[in-house]
């Protein structure tokens, strides 16, 4: 997967806190919280990365099974993206 | 809601009050209206952790007009009207609202400066230094000005509402004794001495270093209401024994009994709970306003006792 995904950074605004995110989509007018999972992706989102980045971050970041991790990846990728918050 | 949600949630309202401070800033900027920025990310410099809810503005009396203008093009609209603070003394701000929840307390002067609007702001920009707001520098007054600002809004809100005191606390921790003689100096220059000295007073070292910078112990009546532990309607009180003539003061009561609805939400927090609730309030104006102010009695004739 070689695809470099990323925030649509001309909508969101967040800071890192403790670890989590606090994002504001500025055009929807609406908070988004993320936990320490969303906290290791949020900032290679921001400046771009392939899914296999993505996947290695976790998997080096947390003690968790490949499968697991990939299956978690894709449902906040696909959160992300049913909200228009990342381009691909 | 649990404590790491709440602080979340707070940080998620900071983030949107930057990020309106940074879009009316570049605004005014484009307009040529100058600003600073009070408060909010100003204050973070002297306490990292603190968040805030809106955007707190001065602009030079000669462009407020224009302010307000620029401010109505962002579709932000006025919350209250000058009637609504016929009982409350002269505001020194007024908000304005937007319907994503963006809040803008737009300054002529600031609480306590007995100085007019135009020497206020002439004072305060003429140690104007940028503040990082979200990755963008915006104007704000400088350290010795914001630790003085943080002093006169703790003094303006008393001792009963929280952040305004850790505010004084941290400008009392982090500012050195050089600072605080800048601060004095500037409160002169604002003719804030009095309200300064109150707001000091609010903690015990600031009580000390009120003593030690030999700060004045006299205060007016409503300086010295206001750092009180004071009643919803005692500066209303005040102001009615204050106004001079029976029509005047008949004009006050009438008020006081039948506020605009603005002026109703800005007071109460029933009022702010929908339809119903702004009705219930109006409904028990009266009552309400009597209960305050036999509360208030020994307040105000404390504070006119103690007054210069």
């Amino acid at each position: 997967m070689t695809a470099v995904i990323r925030l649509a950074s001309d909508r969101l605004e967040w800071r890192e806190i403790d670890g989590e995110i606090v994002a504001l989509d500025i055009e929807a007018s609406k908070y988004l919280a993320g936990n320490r999972t969303a906290g290791a992706l949020w900032p290679r989102l921001a400046a771009g990365a392939t899914r296999d980045e993505l996947l290695d971050a976790l998997l080096v970041r947390f003690d968790v099974d490949a499968e697991t991790a990939s299956r978690d990846l894709d449902a906040f990728l696909r959160s992300l993206e049913e909200r228009g918050l990342i381009e691909r | 809601m649990g404590r790491v949600q709440a602080r979340l949630r707070a940080e998620a309202r900071t983030l949107h009050a930057d990020v309106v401070a940074r879009g009316v800033g570049a605004d005014f900027a484009e307009r040529g209206i100058p600003f600073l920025l009070l408060r909010g990310p100003a204050l973070a410099g002297l306490r990292r952790s603190r968040t805030y809810v809106d955007v707190d503005l001065l602009v030079p009396p000669s462009r407020l007009e224009e302010a307000e203008l620029a401010l109505r093009g962002l579709g932000f609209a006025p919350t209250t009207t000058p009637r609504d603070f016929r009982l409350r003394g002269n505001p020194h701000a007024h908000e304005w609202r937007r319907h994503d929840g963006g809040a803008v307390d737009l300054h002529h002067t600031v609480s306590g400066a007995g100085a007019d609007d135009e020497t206020v702001w002439r004072v305060l920009a003429a140690g104007a230094e940028t503040v990082d707001v979200s990755g963008t520098e915006l104007p704000s007054p400088g350290q010795a000005a914001t630790a003085l600002l943080a002093v006169l809004h703790a003094a303006h809100h008393g001792p009963r509402i929280g952040q305004p005191l850790l505010d004084l606390e941290a400008a009392i921790e982090r500012l050195r004794p050089e600072e605080w003689a800048e601060t004095v100096r500037l409160a002169k220059a604002l003719d804030a001495e009095a309200a300064f000295a109150a707001g000091l007073r609010l903690d015990e070292r600031g009580a000390e270093l009120a003593h030690r910078l030999g700060l004045p112990e006299a205060a007016p009546g409503d300086v010295r209401l206001r750092a009180s532990d004071v009643r919803p309607v005692a500066l209303s009180l005040l102001a009615l024994l204050d106004t001079p003539g029976l029509a005047g003061k008949a004009r006050l009561i009438l008020h006081g009994l039948a506020p605009t609805p603005a002026g109703l939400r800005h007071a109460r927090r029933l009022a702010r709970r929908g339809r119903w609730g702004l009705a219930l309030a109006y409904a028990s104006q009266p009552l309400w306003t009597l209960r305050w102010a036999l509360g208030s009695v020994r307040a105000v004739r404390r504070a006119r006792r103690g007054a210069a």
